[in-house]
């Protein structure tokens, strides 16, 4: 699971890289903005396409950065193996929230997106931080700490 | 007892290390502070100033934990998490002088999360 967990590391740290500030693809209509009017013009279901095109679209610059910070944690966290159980939370809606977006698109491959849930789910099962990552480091300490935050990171992980 | 912690820094950094080297040696023709730096397969992109203050920080990294003094190993975190923040300010700005991507962001994120979390643990035996 070490090795699923870096792989996944890996996916979210290369993809980070083309949400392009400041306004990520919104003047050019290409990059994160493109896929991101996918979740309106080809609808997968009405809610989201609703939230996207009410809340997502008139604020995208803050989702634009929102996006970025969520994606490269993700990418730092997951190949640590620090808190991985959250983050894996983290990446199962992220997932989810990609796939609500594209899933109708052209050029599409469904099967892409269910692998991702998948996978996350897979280290969130498994704990996946407990082999090779921080999480087996540190934990002993946290459970020795009585602090607020070690608790908190006992759970994360 | 202090071993574990000592080698996950030096994991850390060794890691880190090889992006750096590998960023020199693909961002060797560019200026020292290029704003586009150069791609490190695919993944992150340097310039030769991001190469090199990975390159040092990794170096001061590896000195900490082989001495077994976590502060210094705190301290190269810091640096790192530094870079981070500075190469965040500067995304999607004209002066980009640490040349990277939001991928670049996130490796200098995970390595200054890690060696803080690491360098703030108690080591047996150490400073």
């Amino acid at each position: 699971m070490a090795g699923v967990r870096l792989v996944l590391g890996v996916l979210w740290l290369q993809n980070s890289g083309w949400k392009s500030p400041p306004d990520f693809g919104r003047e050019a209509g290409r990059g994160l903005y493109r896929f991101t009017t996918y979740a309106v013009t080809h609808e997968v279901i009405g809610p989201f396409a609703w939230f996207v095109r009410e809340i997502v679209l008139p604020n995208f610059i803050i989702f634009g950065w929102l996006t970025l910070l969520v994606e490269a944690s993700l990418g730092a966290f997951l190949l640590l193996g620090l808190a991985t159980r959250f983050w894996a939370l983290v990446g199962i809606a992220q997932s989810v929230a990609i796939a609500l977006s594209v899933l109708n698109a052209p050029h599409e491959w469904s099967w892409s997106y269910y692998l991702m849930i998948t996978g996350h789910v897979a280290l969130l099962a498994t704990a996946a931080g407990r082999t090779l990552g921080l999480d087996a480091l540190l934990r002993p300490v946290w459970q020795r700490s009585r602090s607020r935050v070690a608790r908190l990171l006992l759970l994360a992980s | 007892m202090a071993a574990p912690y000592r080698r996950a820094a030096i994991v850390v950094a060794m890691v880190a290390l090889v992006f750096g080297l590998v960023g020199l040696v693909v961002a060797r023709d560019l200026s020292f502070t290029a704003d586009r730096g150069a791609l490190v397969g695919s993944l992150m992109s340097f310039n030769p100033l991001s190469a090199v203050v990975t390159i040092v920080l990794c170096a001061v990294t590896l000195v900490g934990a082989w001495l077994g003094i976590r502060s210094v190993v705190t301290a190269a975190g810091a640096g790192f998490g530094l870079a981070a923040l500075v190469q965040l300010v500067q995304l999607g700005k004209s002066s980009n002088f640490l040349g990277g991507r939001p991928s670049t962001f996130s490796f200098f994120l995970g390595i200054a999360v890690g060696l803080l979390m690491i360098g703030r643990v108690v080591w047996p035996e150490s400073n």
